[in-house]
């Protein structure tokens, strides 16, 4: 079990001034049977009105609107969270969201489809080790890529992703994502934050159909969840979960920024 | 009905005067178009129009239980009575609509149920259209031009009164209006359907708006009106689609849409009328399972028969498409207003061969149906009496209670021996007449 605490930041700057400016922000944690949330802070500028929403996840986001010109958006979010367990559910039930059905960003390529029908059988006959099939499947991605900034966009599909070999997190769970629902393993995508200072992180949960256990692995950093790491919102993939949309009226250029930084509370005291 | 016939060019003239036009695009280019308006009816008799009324409300009443149903509980995948994989992998199902349950869970509160009259008089359902069905307003005000042409007509005939298409709508919108006025969201002039939108605006009393007419603000949807008074929204009767109605929820580029609309809609502060994600319930590939709905939802046996119907997902219908492809007419689910329809038989070898390995690497994608063989229905053409092709469009209104409209569109081929009677690929439209007893 950890206390952490967690700094969210995303500054805006636009080019010009814009107007009629329309966000949804979904960043902010909540309590779960894996973690206890506390937010102590909300701070988003500027706007004309906010209120809150659920989505179909059941992830919980604010919405709202900045009807003034602006040529600045920043929210902040500050919080303690207390992370009871690893990234493992003793019960989860599986609902809509795990149908393993590809989405438009989690398709296999023919080479990623090679990849999965090694663990096909495997994961037939031997369900009782799940949990090794599904590191070993992880191990096997993290060696093939190259984590590089900046190398995709939100936009790559799993297949391109892994056709060059290289991306973000986002894409390393995309990929992982689309060859789980290709071996029929009930899987998603967790948006979150993990313990250090960055940007956020995205990884997978898998869901052990014989159990009913599921466990989160991140696939970026070559390990199973464990307590350094806060859920946000979980989706089919990385559209579901985006942490801030918006659109607005202007001609400009915008250049954004996220800080996320979590670190133990016994660090500062 | 010779009276009428008399008037068939000043009716017409009417009708283009009062914008009756549908409009198309075509190569990039919008081009509107009159809609040609034949006055020779299509008469359905008192007995015929009880088993439609009947079959009409079971089908759309199975419809709406279904749609619930796929987007709550999920008890009819569960029961294995529709395999996941038409739900979850179908265009129309939005993930997005996942747990919303919609003001006294209407979700399909106006339905253009597709029929045809086969040969041996028995009727067909072809298509269920539960997203945005338009084509009301041709017969209602074509009816309205016709008593005003030749009124001597309909103090002869015993014809039930369909001019109370407006006030059905209107019930409707009222029932599910969650506190506010009714509007109609147009995405504006350029619009296939724009002559409906303004007219059922006109004729229900909704207020005709486009997007920028409305916000949502904070946890309600507000039209501004013209003193620049913020009025709340009850029921947005939208005519656009489900892609374009909320630019934070779906295609972020659509300008026509309203943002935040879809986060109070969850919330139950607003009526969006059709519901969004109905798409998953009018798939082409959904069609085939309607009847097993009906059973499984209403314990009742379908009146309305389907088209015959094969699914090449599963295999026994697979190797009977492919050995009989020349007499079957193959849809692509994906594709709607008549486009992506092939018959068989008008195929070349070479493009049958072509075609048949498409659906033998796309199992999914594909419906193939039985040709029915259409009963014909007399249109006058130049001058001239001939028999062309032609369905129904029979409009379900679900409210407090499911009402089926006595009339109904009913289009037809200008072209001699066409099957396709779709209004965007030229055809033209009659008045249905349903005779009272």
């Amino acid at each position: 079990m950890k206390e952490l605490l967690f700094r969210y930041k995303m500054d805006v700057s636009f080019s010009d001034f814009v107007g009629g400016h329309s966000f949804t922000i979904k960043c902010i944690p909540k309590t779960s049977c894996r973690q206890e949330i506390q937010v102590r802070k909300t701070e988003i500028q500027p706007i004309s009105w906010i209120s809150f929403g659920k989505d179909s996840f059941e992830n919980e986001y604010i919405y709202g609107k900045s009807e003034k010109l602006h040529d600045n958006f920043s929210v902040v979010i500050e919080g303690e969270a207390t992370v009871h367990r690893e990234g493992m559910i003793e019960k989860e039930e599986k609902t809509f969201a795990y149908a393993d059905y590809p989405t438009s960003l989690t398709g296999c390529s023919d080479e990623m489809a090679l990849l999965a029908d090694r663990y096909r059988q495997q994961l037939k006959t031997d369900p009782i080790h799940f949990t090794d099939y599904i590191y070993a499947l992880m191990e096997e991605i993290y060696q093939c890529m190259l984590y590089v900034p900046a190398s995709t966009t939100i936009h790559t599909t799993a297949a391109e992703a892994f056709a060059q070999k290289q991306g973000v997190c986002q894409d390393y769970a995309h990929i992982m994502l689309a060859i789980c629902r290709s071996l029929q393993i009930p899987c998603l995508y967790v948006a979150g934050y993990m313990v250090g200072e960055g940007a956020s992180h995205a990884w997978v949960r898998v869901l052990d159909s014989h159990t009913g256990r599921s466990y989160e692995i991140d696939p970026t950093n070559h390990r199973w969840v464990n307590d350094e790491y806060i859920d946000v919102s979980i989706g089919k993939d990385a559209q579901d979960c985006k942490m801030n949309k918006g659109i607005y009226k202007g001609f400009a250029t915008e250049q954004q920024e996220v800080t996320v930084i979590v670190k133990e509370r016994n660090e500062n005291g | 009905m010779i009276d009428l016939l008399d008037y068939n060019e000043s009716i017409n003239h009417l009708l283009a005067r009062y914008g009756v036009k549908f409009g198309i695009y075509k190569n990039g280019t919008f081009k509107e178009q009159l809609f040609p308006f034949d006055t020779i009816p299509r008469i359905i008799t008192p007995e015929e129009f009880d088993e439609l009324n009947a079959g009409l409300k079971q089908r759309v009443d199975a419809l709406n239980m279904f749609i619930g149903d796929i987007y709550g509980e999920k008890k009819i995948l569960k029961d294995g009575i529709i395999p996941e994989e038409f739900i979850f992998s179908s265009p129309g199902y939005l993930k997005e609509c996942e747990g919303i349950m919609p003001p006294h869970g209407i979700f399909s509160h106006i339905s253009g149920i597709d029929l045809v009259q086969a040969k041996d008089q028995s009727w067909y359902i072809l298509e269920d259209n539960l997203r945005v069905p338009s084509g009301a307003s041709y017969p209602m005000i074509a009816r309205s031009l016709c008593r005003r042409a030749a009124p001597q007509v309909f103090r002869e005939h015993k014809i039930v009164d369909n001019r109370n298409y407006a006030q059905m709508l209107r019930e409707v919108m009222d029932y599910s209006n969650t506190g506010g006025i009714n509007v109609i969201l147009t995405p504006g002039r350029y619009n296939a359907a724009y002559f409906e939108h303004s007219y059922l605006a006109e004729q229900t009393g909704a207020v005709l708006v486009n997007n920028s007419d409305l916000t949502v603000k904070g946890e309600y949807l507000y039209y501004k009106d013209f003193h620049g008074n913020d009025v709340k929204v009850g029921a947005v009767y939208r005519r656009i689609s489900d892609d374009y109605l909320d630019p934070m929820t779906f295609k972020e580029e659509s300008l026509i849409g309203v943002p935040h609309i879809m986060d109070i809609y969850r919330k139950g502060n607003v009526a969006i009328i059709n519901a969004p994600g109905n798409g998953i319930a009018d798939d082409k590939g959904i069609y085939y399972f309607v009847p097993k709905m009906i059973e499984y939802y209403l314990h009742e046996m379908p009146i309305l028969k389907n088209a015959p119907t094969y699914l090449p997902f599963y295999d026994e219908d697979f190797e009977y498409v492919m050995e009989h492809f020349d007499k079957l007419v193959i849809k692509d689910v994906a594709e709607a207003g008549g486009y992506g329809v092939i018959f068989g038989s008008s195929l070349s070898p070479e493009e049958l061969e072509k075609f048949k390995e498409t659906v033998r690497k796309e199992r999914r994608r594909f419906i193939a149906q039985e040709v029915i063989d259409f009963l014909d229905i007399e249109i006058e053409d130049n001058g001239e009496i001939v028999p062309r092709k032609a369905d129904l469009r029979a409009f379900v209104l679900s409210g407090e209670e499911t009402k089926v409209w006595a009339s109904g569109l009913t289009r037809f081929s200008r072209v001699p021996d066409s099957f396709i009677v779709n209004s965007s690929q030229g055809g033209g439209f009659k008045d249905t007449w349903v005779l009272s007893r």
